[in-house]
């Protein structure tokens, strides 16, 4: 996507952990918790590398392979300090509508996750060209 | 040859010795025509009674007939409803809260993309 688009696209994560997954609320929480010490995406990409691994020990074992503050993560952690952000994100997709993950909105426009790249750059395109904007020749051509 | 003395008896043949015999052919004949009479009164009864069971038998294939049709306009009604929607209108455009929400690229860039996931 950003290879394509560059600077031309802002990407906003969203909470929903599914209730079917035991361990995504936690590791939402945890998540959450990094994005409070600004290292949101380092985290998310290390919780991405370790599917399997989200137990409590392990999300504080990431804390603190990036070096976050490790005492106040787990203090985070212990008071659910960031529960009413996940939950208040899954109630809104609750509202939306959205039942399953990835699910995306494209400046308001839903797209269900399961697509290959045409999908998300028909759609890209489309918006660009409705704003007057170039669409990018790597994005024509059909992908990355 | 000599006509004399040839008697000749103009009861005929079927008298006396001949009586039992024709008693006998006409006993056989109303037998027969009994039997006859009686087949056809079988056969008259039996073709009724079949006539019955073909009228019976119709009368339900037009039963099953009917419900065919009505079973074929059902699925046509069916086939042509829309299915029951499942997840946002993706013809829609909504508002998705952003704010707090950790993000990446600049914030003036023209395409937003929310994404809703999980870590698990």
């Amino acid at each position: 996507m950003k290879k394509v688009y560059g600077d031309k696209v802002r990407i906003v994560w969203k909470n929903l952990p599914l209730s079917m997954h035991q361990y995504a609320a936690p590791a939402a929480i945890a998540a959450m918790a990094a994005h409070d010490q600004g290292k949101f995406w380092e985290y998310h990409d290390k919780l991405f590398s370790n599917q399997g691994k989200l137990k409590k020990d392990d999300l504080i074992q990431y804390a603190r392979d990036l070096k976050l503050d490790v005492k106040r993560f787990e203090d985070a952690l212990n008071q659910n300090k960031f529960k009413p952000s996940v939950d208040a994100d899954a109630s809104e997709a609750d509202k939306l509508g959205v039942t399953g993950t990835p699910a995306f909105f494209i400046n308001g426009k839903f797209l269900s996750g399961a697509q290959p790249f045409d999908g998300f750059a028909k759609v890209i395109n489309a918006e660009l060209t409705a704003k007057g904007l170039p669409v990018p020749a790597a994005a024509n051509a059909g992908g990355m | 040859m000599a006509k004399g003395n040839q008697y000749r008896d103009d009861r005929g043949p079927a008298q006396g010795g001949g009586s039992s015999s024709a008693g006998l052919y006409q006993i056989a004949t109303l037998i027969g025509v009994g039997l006859l009479v009686a087949m056809n009164a079988k056969m008259l009864t039996d073709t009724g009674s079949f006539k019955q069971s073909v009228n019976g038998l119709n009368e339900r294939i037009d039963g099953v007939n009917n419900r065919i049709v009505a079973l074929g306009n059902e699925v046509r009604s069916r086939a042509a409803a829309p299915p029951p929607s499942r997840g946002p209108d993706p013809t829609k455009v909504y508002p998705i809260k952003t704010d707090g929400a950790p993000s990446e690229g600049p914030a003036s860039a023209p395409i937003v993309i929310a994404e809703f996931s999980d870590f698990q």
